[in-house]
């Protein structure tokens, strides 16, 4: 009997590593379609072209500030730099405690303007005030400042302000390419059938990278490994998984730093929820189930290439705060749209997105944790055969390296952000190390996400301190 | 058994791992040559092009040319290195205009290999034929117009897309009249494109092809979008109307681009009092909105019978909106009374300036 159990429990361990395997190779070859495809249509739509014309969509930045008083000048003058010919930025001073406020109105030169009579389609906690500079170089810019209420509820008050078609949610301490805004409207000028309601592009991260003035200057592999380690991980999860969900249509997730949303889609959806910590994949989510119950034709995309660039946490304190809150967030997302499951109203979100999202994503970690149970238990009771035992570790590690090898090379063959040799090395070495350093810390943090939902324990962002790009002296 | 296949898995995993660092590598390799190949072809096409403009062209100058361009491996067999060149050509084709941009035309026509362009749009592969036209337009290769008009109703968006728009670029307002015929939906791109071509290459507008086309029946709605950018970006007042009369479209991205366009138009009264006439029509609500911000800068005592209507309505959007447009007038205060009245479910007070 016993032995008829550790048969069967093998042999789901073994499916589901199968059928993950299948997926990840079905991920590559759909993503080195996908990239292939993006790069075909670059040539027909050059950014010089965006750039020059007068009838493109206008865009607003809008980027929610939380004690950030050290970096807030910089950030904002990278992010008025962008290239973009109509664009506006709205900084949203969310109740910061510190004096990112005063640094704005005195660096900026800015000046409150009334706006009782602003019309606010999504309900958010209370405005204070409205500025903008009297400079005529910064007239693109305008602060808000309001009560603190959360990253989604300052974000809604930006798309409330807003006068523009399309919405950039992004955070004020992001380093935004220049030609990022102009290369990320091409799917809203390009399409036709469906309407596009999100479009996304690669996140990289700029640890220990030289950035002034709020530009990346000179792209550096960061020194500590797990910040290293992470770069993998983006590189992976953003050329892989998101090129390949993008090529059939399958995003459900569009990064909270950097996504480009129609406003009055937005609107419609009553923007951001702010009582989920994964508000951008909960955001997604109620887009796409939006325009499925009203039937109309859309698309959700993504753009392979870096255009953002962000600070990754440097201390396994702060990264276990951070992917326990992303657990969170997809437990919350998942649970609170449960009547999409193999709803078929819900066409392919409903039979194969979200049945994939609770199977794989949300499964994992729980997988992966009974299965160590299952190795602890099956080898105190004498059922594991070593040899086999080794021999499969052996080969699901090179498969792991096989799969991160391949992200780090469709990367170097595309794109020149990592260009040289011993770049290439310190990204493979973290690679290769990650199912002994970096994943297990991973799990332990996913599994505290799920505990506290599991057992309802209150718990919002966490701490999420930032070292900078250290960028505050220069800024004088 | 298991572990004999184990071990060839785990052979064969690392096998491919190996093969995937020596494309990484290979990979690297090839994008260092081709950055130095690119730099050296940029320099020689910089000598060309200067001294073709500038010096003394003699007889063997096209045969000299034609050598140096295949020393440096710009040749069929290299097609990345050609490409390079093309891309190169058309980038400098539009720094130049009137004698100097025929002699870059006729330098074009002698650079080898000859006709690129136009074989690529004899093959079957849909983007190397949209790259094609693309080429033969940005080159102003306007011997092939005829061959270009045959791919305006291709069925790939691109192909369709790079010939209407040469179309455009070869036969100016006239070519306008293919909009009547369109048979699939104009992406906003390709108005755009379209749009910004006739202004760089015909900037006077002529009046009498719009008239014609203007005048058609049955364009399809994304063909009308692209009449309402032309006439807002030449901003041809006689034909404002044209843009008001599609607020009446049942049809929602015709109205967005109507009202696009005269957010950007100079309105006179009379625009005005007709755009009214669309505010109880528009089933949109925030299109609605649109309608009331167009009112926005223009004398405010003129609006005032439309203003009062619109504030006796219950939606909030709107009435703030209306507010906002007030806001700095003399009618501010009052607006502030009436909104305050509203929230506390009081009735607006009698003695409205308004």
């Amino acid at each position: 009997m016993n032995y008829w159990i550790y048969y069967f429990i093998s042999f789901f361990f073994f499916v589901y590593g199968v059928a993950l395997l299948g997926f990840y190779i079905g991920f590559f070859f759909l993503a080195k379609r996908a990239i292939h495809k993006s790069q075909r249509r670059e040539i027909f739509l050059k950014v010089e072209d965006i750039s020059n014309a007068t009838d493109v969509p206008s865009v607003t930045l809008v980027a929610p500030a939380y004690n950030e008083g050290r970096t807030i000048i910089s950030n904002v003058k990278s992010l008025l730099s962008i290239q973009y010919p109509f664009f506006e930025l709205i900084v949203v001073n969310d109740g910061s405690a510190d004096d990112s406020l005063e640094k704005l109105i005195q660096k900026f030169d800015l000046e409150q303007k009334p706006h009782k009579f602003n019309v606010q389609p999504i309900p958010t906690a209370e405005v204070r005030g409205v500025y903008i500079s009297r400079k005529p170089q910064y007239k693109q810019l305008t602060v808000i400042d309001k009560q603190n209420g959360g990253r989604a509820d300052a974000l809604n008050v930006g798309i409330n302000f807003a006068t523009t078609e399309l919405i950039l949610c992004t955070d004020a301490d992001c380093i935004i390419e220049q030609e990022a805004v102009l290369k990320l409207v091409r799917p809203y000028l390009e399409e036709v059938d469906e309407e596009v309601i999100g479009c996304g592009a690669g996140i990289g991260i700029a640890n220990d990278s030289v950035i002034k003035n709020g530009i990346l200057k000179e792209l550096k592999i960061p020194k500590k490994y797990l910040t290293r380690v992470q770069v993998v991980e983006y590189i992976r999860a953003f050329l892989l998984g998101r090129m390949a969900w993008s090529q059939i249509n399958g995003l459900l997730l569009i990064s909270g730093a950097f996504g480009l949303y129609p406003r009055n889609r937005l609107i419609e959806v009553g923007g951001l929820d702010t009582k989920t910590v994964g508000e951008d994949f909960e955001l997604c989510v109620r887009l796409r189930k939006h325009m499925e119950e009203q039937n109309i034709p859309y698309k959700v995309v993504y753009i392979p290439e870096t255009l953002c660039w962000t600070e990754s946490p440097s201390t396994f304190d702060i990264f276990v705060k951070q992917r326990d809150r992303w657990a969170r967030g997809l437990w919350e997302t998942l649970f609170n749209n449960k009547n999409m499951f193999f709803n078929p109203r819900y066409k392919s979100m409903g039979l194969l997105l979200f049945p994939f999202w609770f199977i794989f994503e949300f499964g994992a970690p729980i997988v992966e944790f009974l299965g160590i149970i299952c190795i602890v238990l099956f080898a105190v009771l004498g059922y594991i055969n070593w040899d086999v035992a080794v021999l499969l570790f052996l080969l699901v590690y090179l498969l792991g390296c096989i799969f991160s090898t391949l992200a780090i090379y469709l990367y170097v063959k595309n794109y020149p952000h990592y260009h040289k040799g011993k770049q290439i090395i310190g990204l493979l070495s973290a690679a290769y190390l990650e199912p002994f350093l970096f994943h297990p810390v991973m799990l332990f943090a996913q599994l505290k996400g799920y505990y506290k939902k599991l057992f309802k324990i209150e718990s919002g962002w966490g701490n999420m301190v930032r070292k900078g790009f250290g960028e505050e002296e220069k800024e004088g | 058994m298991i572990e004999k296949v184990l071990e060839i898995a785990v052979y064969l995993a690392f096998g491919f791992l190996l093969l995937l660092w020596g494309l990484t590598a290979y990979s690297m390799f090839r994008q260092k040559q081709f950055v130095l190949k690119k730099a050296k072809i940029k320099l020689l096409f910089a000598q060309l092009i200067s001294e073709h403009l500038y010096d003394e062209v003699s007889k063997t100058h096209f045969i000299e040319i034609q050598r140096l361009l295949q020393k440096e491996k710009v040749v069929e067999s290299r097609p990345k290195n050609v490409q390079y060149l093309i891309d190169l050509m058309i980038d400098v084709e539009n720094y130049f205009a009137g004698s100097q941009q025929e002699k870059i035309v006729l330098l074009y026509s002698q650079l080898p290999p000859y006709n690129v362009s136009y074989k690529k749009t004899l093959k079957k592969d849909w983007h190397i034929i949209a790259r094609g036209i693309r080429e033969l337009y940005e080159m102003d290769q306007r011997k092939y117009t005829k061959y270009i008009l045959r791919f305006r109703n291709h069925s790939n968006i691109f192909v369709r897309r790079e010939a209407q728009i040469g179309i455009v670029v070869f036969l100016g307002w006239k070519s306008l009249r293919f909009l009547a015929y369109l048979k699939y939906t104009v992406s906003l791109w390709q108005q755009i494109a379209i749009v910004e071509k006739l202004n760089i290459y015909y900037p006077v507008p002529n009046l009498v092809e719009l008239d014609k086309i203007l005048n058609q029946k049955d364009i399809p709605p994304s063909g009308k979008e692209i009449l309402m950018r032309i006439i807002r970006k030449f901003d041809i007042e006689e034909k404002i109307d044209y843009i008001i009369d599609q607020l009446e479209s049942e049809n929602y991205d015709l109205r967005e681009t109507a009202l696009f366009c005269l957010a950007s138009l100079d309105l006179n009264p009379q625009n005005l009092e007709r755009i009214q006439t669309f505010y109880e029509k528009v089933p949109d609500r925030f299109q609605k909105r649109q309608i009331l911000l167009l009112h926005r800068g223009y004398p405010v005592e003129e609006q005032l019978v439309f203003f009062k209507k619109v504030l006796k309505s219950n939606d909030e959007l709107h009435l703030k909106t209306v507010a906002n447009i007030l806001t700095g007038t003399v009618y501010e205060k009052e607006v502030d009374l009436l909104l305050q009245a509203r929230k506390q479910n009081l009735n607006a007070p009698p003695n409205l300036v308004l």
